[in-house]
């Protein structure tokens, strides 16, 4: 809240330096966004005398000041105004100021006159008639009584408080108010608070006699008090108040609703004025609105309301929504007689929900949810009512209805101070505990090492001894903290998934990834772009009740629409080379359960798009992954994933299980993304493999002996996977066989139509001898046998 | 016949004092040593030689042929040693002209600080612990004193699946969660994705990442709180990094305090400074010693055990780190950011 100094030093004589204040209630554990000095923009603009005014003689309409201001010498400014006189004390701009309006004031000459300034209206200096009487008239700015020629303008208007902006905790709703920001000076710079006795007198007319009062839903409405005043005189409240909550923030509007604004701002009591002749049959009723029930609150808005918002109402109609807006049909006017002032507290719980079902957040509805002491309700009524006396505003009725459920009585718990010691790492007495306390009101009894607390009304936060603990603290000071490493052994560290996580994160980075981090989110757009069947696993997804717009509305079911936006982006930026992954969780419904929550699987994406990258690079990469982690027996298999090349995709099977997929990205899917050229994807279900751990198999001796290393190159019909040739060459070339490789695969001139040539590079090796060329040649010949037996091959000379 | 082998021997030697180059060399080996060489010859003549002289001869052709063989090795030494000399004379690379590097990707900055951070935890011996992104509003708000309808809630505006399910808008349901698996004493940090209502500009994200730590033992005080924490900046931003302590509020912890490093940038020598404004200080994270409602709520015997909590944005780590001027970049995977950064 924006707090003027010259409020809370109503309260507490405080007198320090602006900033050394802020960083000290910091220190107490005040929360300070900022602060600023008011009329802080008007610079070199002061008060000045006009001690003879002449006519100029060459321009009927100018006339020449001379001015004091505060100098040796007259200072002589040429004006236009027709509304100044000699002895009138004007706002004066010296040559060198910048208006708050951006004008520069230069030296200049006005038909033959020297003109060292300028004379402001109101309006120039950004100054409204809530801050300086008179201010918005139309010509020069006329000062009131006596000034000091040559004194800055904003202090002589008084227009130069400092406006402090704390916000406000959610265990301290005390703090949003400016008695609770005295209290906390008080307490941070050891001064004393002075609570002034507010006293006023009472008229004739009997409050009880107008009103009654009924809460039907206590839970909800704990206090209701009513107080009526009479012969009202509505009337703009005088200067030194609209000032006030114009550098609070709040618009003043008559002495009424400026006097229940003063007293929120001030106590922290949210208030209401009712005109009562809108209560039909006095009879003021706090309960449930029925459902469906309408109000109309006073900014012209219609809210249709349920049963969990609670209104106050007369017998036939709501006319506040209670604690956040009055009704329209029960406001204020200029003719205004008869006022209900309504001090009440409501459920604070209750208020948030209302005010965030509505989206109608108020000054009242704010200080509501926070929690509200509901003792505060009388002291808030006194000083009203005390305004109301002061500002003559009406009639004060005898008497209040005040219905109340609440407990308003101090509480007091007990703390033990060992506990406190070891909680802060301190060694505090008893004694100096008890001296900190009474700092902020907290009375305290010592029984040994035992405090017995007695809790101020309005600071329901403290309920055990941590709170206190925290109050001791803050106040002992935050910097008296020592600094000690806990001694406790533990054995901390990764678990290996935990590890393993890291190693597949850099062995991509090895192979020439880059890594990329992108939203969880994904829209229903991107099944469409995908080109997902309606049956597709992809759809269904965990939907967010209030996303940020439909791009954002789902949880990913898949990282491709994510990864493929990442590719077009760089694709855009004329990037050839885009190689990327992402390590990320996706997120797949269990069930429709509301309490089940989602499987969250951590999830590799990599795409490719890049003139040296295809199916192959890509698989390969995938394959030294799965050996990085021991697996080495993974299949690839066709599969028909709508968003992948038909020709070029495929699943990754470890023991039958599919653990993802690779391939290349369908056009049509690529246009949907914008993505341009080929782009190679995969993803792979990181929790599987990783989950899998196999052991990694001893290592093997260094070879002793040289290999023999064979090309194979033979004709296969188009269809046949290569992979199953390569099957039944280990098969039948047995365990000389060290490696097989496919080096070439080609179709087309010079190779019948069908058929395909398929080139294979092999290695042979004994482990206990050196291999002859006979050894080799054996398998080799059985090895075309089979070939041409199983797989009708033709062996390519 | 001894002549002969003596005149070839002599003409070999000659010759060798010319050459100059290999191929000499070798056509000289070849004229000398070969099947059609001059020793050949000499051999075939052999029929003119008395029987009993024979023996003698062939001894002397083979002497001289080795000694032919020994002057060419030398020659072929010396020729390969001037040949050497000269490639090394000419041979000659444009030092300032670029290397060619291999491909090699990047870890994003963002896992980099995580891991780093990850890393000093590690060593000070804790372990790390991880849970759900949708998660249940118990754990992320109930069981850590913050009811429902409660206004500290509006510091966490958060995404909702629907009334008791949300994206967690902290790593704290973590906590809750492993205390109420695990038996103190419990030395964790949580890194982890994080969610709440924000649109995105330079400084504002609805996806972040934070690392909250939590300690509980016996004996645990306001003192290991801020201990820790010294350590930690140490390790991150240096040996002379401070820390102080402002009083604060979070619902899961009493006491709380908001967590302020000396300037990493400045050090408080900067009045212009633009990470610290010229305070120098900044704000670095929120912390605090575990609410006894909390540890009690998660059945942990709070007048037995103690423990304090703490949680930084991890985002804001890496775009201060790195000097990062909009937080969007974090997560638009533009290679020309990206590739800024090397390897693992």
């Amino acid at each position: 809240m924006l707090a003027p100094m010259s409020w809370i030093k109503r309260f507490v004589d405080i007198n320090v330096d602006t900033q050394q204040f802020v960083d000290d209630m910091i220190m107490t554990g005040s929360e300070v966004e900022g602060y600023s000095l008011q009329g802080v923009n008007i610079n070199k603009v002061v008060a000045g005398k006009i001690v003879k005014l002449s006519q100029h003689e060459d321009a009927d309409k100018l006339q020449i000041c001379m001015l004091d201001i505060g100098e040796d010498e007259l200072l002589q400014v040429v004006t236009g105004a027709d509304n100044v006189f000699e002895g009138a004390y004007v706002p004066v701009a010296l040559v060198g100021a910048t208006l708050p309006n951006g004008l520069k004031i230069k030296k200049g000459k006005l038909r033959g006159e020297i003109s060292n300034g300028m004379l402001c209206s109101g309006g120039e200096l950004k100054i409204d008639d809530s801050v300086y009487e008179g201010a918005e008239y139309d010509g020069i700015m006329i000062l009131k009584g006596d000034n000091t020629p040559g004194m800055g303008i904003a202090e002589a208007i008084g227009y130069n408080d400092i406006i402090i902006d704390f916000k406000t905790y959610a265990n301290r709703p005390d703090t949003l108010s400016i008695m609770g920001l005295a209290r906390e000076t008080s307490a941070t710079f050891n001064l004393p608070f002075t609570e002034p006795i507010y006293t006023f007198k009472e008229d004739s007319k009997k409050t009880k006699n107008y009103v009654n009062v009924e809460i039907k839903d206590q839970d909800l409405c704990p206090r209701y008090m009513g107080k009526i005043v009479y012969d009202i005189k509505i009337a703009p409240s005088p200067l030194w108040m609209q000032k006030l909550l114009v550098a609070a923030g709040v618009r003043p509007i008559n002495n009424i609703v400026d006097i229940t604004n003063y007293v929120m701002l001030e106590v922290g009591q949210p208030m209401h004025a009712f005109d009562f002749k809108y209560v039909k049959d006095g009879k003021i009723i706090i309960r449930r609105a029925t459902q469906d029930e309408m109000i109309t609150t006073l900014d012209g808005n219609e809210y249709k309301l349920t049963t969990s918002n609670l209104v106050i109402a007369d017998p036939e109609k709501p006319i506040a929504l209670a604690g956040v807006m009055g009704g329209e049909n029960s406001c204020i006017y200029d003719d205004t007689k008869v006022i209900l002032f309504e001090c009440a507290n409501f459920n604070n719980y209750n208020i948030r929900r209302t005010s965030r079902q509505l989206g109608l957040r108020t000054e009242s509805s704010a200080r509501f949810e926070k929690g509200i002491d509901p003792a505060a309700c009388e002291r808030a009524l006194d000083r009203a009512m005390h305004l109301v006396e002061q500002l003559g505003a009406g009639k004060i009725a005898q008497g209040v209805q005040d219905v109340n459920y609440a407990n308003v009585d101090e509480r007091v718990i007990t703390v033990d101070t060992d506990r406190i010691n070891h909680l802060l790492g301190q060694k505090l007495t008893p004694n100096e505990m008890k001296d900190i306390l009474t700092k902020v009101f907290v009375s305290s009894n010592i029984d040994k090492n035992m405090l017995e607390c007695t809790i101020p009304t309005y600071r329901s936060d403290l309920e055990n001894y941590a709170d206190i603990a925290e109050e001791v603290m803050r106040l002992y000071g935050y910097d008296k903290i020592s600094s000690v490493i806990p001694a406790n052994q533990i054995a901390g560290g990764r678990t290996k998934k935990q590890e393993d996580m890291i190693v597949l994160r850099n062995m991509m980075v090895s192979m020439g990834l880059y890594q990329s981090i992108t939203y969880s989110f994904m829209s229903p757009n991107d099944w469409t772009k995908l080109m997902l069947n309606d049956d597709n696993i992809l759809r269904n997804a965990v939907k967010i009740s209030n996303p940020m717009g439909e791009e954002y509305s789902l949880m990913r079911t898949t990282l491709l629409p994510s990864m493929l936006a990442n590719v077009a982006l760089n694709k855009n930026h004329n990037i050839n080379e885009v190689k990327l992954f992402e390590i990320n969780r996706v997120y797949k419904p269990l069930d429709k359960d509301a309490n089940h929550l989602p499987q969250e699987v951590n999830t590799l994406c990599i795409a490719l798009n890049s003139k040296d990258e295809d199916f192959f690079s890509l698989k390969g990469r995938i394959e030294l992954l799965l050996e990085k982690f021991n697996i080495l027996n993974a299949e690839f298999s066709n599969n028909e994933i709508e968003y992948l090349h038909p020709g070029r995709r495929a699943s990754v099977l470890v023991d039958d299980k599919e653990i993802g997929y690779i391939g290349e990205l369908h056009p049509d899917v690529a246009d949907n993304y914008q993505v341009s050229g080929k782009t190679l994807v995969a993803e792979v279900n990181v929790d599987i493999l990783l989950e899998m751990n196999p052991k990694q198999a001893a290592v093997k001796p260094i070879p002793k002996y040289p290999a023999i290393q064979r090309d194979l190159a033979v004709l296969l019909d188009v269809e046949q996977s290569a992979g199953i040739v390569i099957n039944a060459i280990k098969d039948v070339a047995g365990k000389l066989l060290e490696n097989i490789n496919v080096f070439d695969v080609y179709e087309g001139d010079q190779i019948d139509e069908g058929k395909k040539s398929v080139a294979f590079s092999l290695v042979f090796r004994a482990h206990d001898r050196t291999l002859v060329d006979d050894d080799v040649n054996k398998i080799f010949s059985r090895i075309i046998r089979e070939l041409e037996k199983k797989f009708n091959a033709e062996l390519r000379m | 016949m001894q002549d002969k082998i003596n005149e070839i021997l002599k003409s070999s030697e000659d010759q060798l004092q010319e050459i100059e180059d290999a191929k000499q060399l070798q056509e000289l080996r070849v004229q000398f040593l070969g099947k059609k060489g001059r020793f050949t010859e000499v051999l075939r003549s052999m029929g003119n030689v008395a029987p009993e002289e024979r023996p003698l001869i062939g001894k002397l052709v083979n002497e001289a042929r080795e000694k032919i063989q020994k002057a060419i090795e030398f020659h072929e030494n010396r020729l390969s040693q001037i040949e050497k000399e000269i490639r090394l004379k000419i041979e000659r690379v444009d030092v300032s002209v670029p290397g060619k590097k291999p491909e090699v990707g990047a870890v994003h900055p963002l896992s980099v600080t995580t891991q780093q951070l990850e890393d000093i935890f590690i060593a000070m011996g804790y372990s790390i612990a991880e849970g759900p992104e949708v998660e249940l509003d118990e754990y992320n708000f109930e069981l850590l004193n913050v009811p429902k309808d409660h206004t500290s809630r509006d510091a966490q505006d958060s995404f909702y699946i629907n009334e008791n399910v949300l994206l967690r808008p902290h790593t704290s349901p973590v906590q809750a969660r492993t205390m109420l698996s695990q038996k103190p004493p419990i030395k964790i940090v949580c890194p982890g994705r994080v969610y709440r209502v924000d649109e995105v500009d330079a400084t504002h994200s609805p996806v972040f990442h934070q690392l909250e730590g939590l300690v509980i033992d016996k004996g645990i005080h306001m003192g290991h709180l801020k201990g820790t924490l010294d350590e930690f900046v140490k390790k991150l931003y240096g040996e002379n990094a401070r820390t102080k302590l402002r009083p604060s509020f979070f619902p899961f912890t009493e006491p709380s305090a908001e967590v302020d490093v000396s300037c990493y940038v400045c050090d408080g020598k900067d009045d212009n400074c633009k990470v610290c404004k010229g305070t120098g200080w900044v704000e670095i994270m929120g912390c605090g010693m575990v609410n006894p409602k909390v540890l009690d709520g998660c059945g942990i015997d709070s007048t037995v055990y103690s423990g304090f909590a703490f949680g930084m944005g991890l985002d804001r780590i890496t775009v201060s780190k790195y000097n990062i001027s909009d937080l969007r970049t974090l997560f638009e995977n533009d290679l020309r950011f990206l590739s800024q950064f090397l390897g693992g």
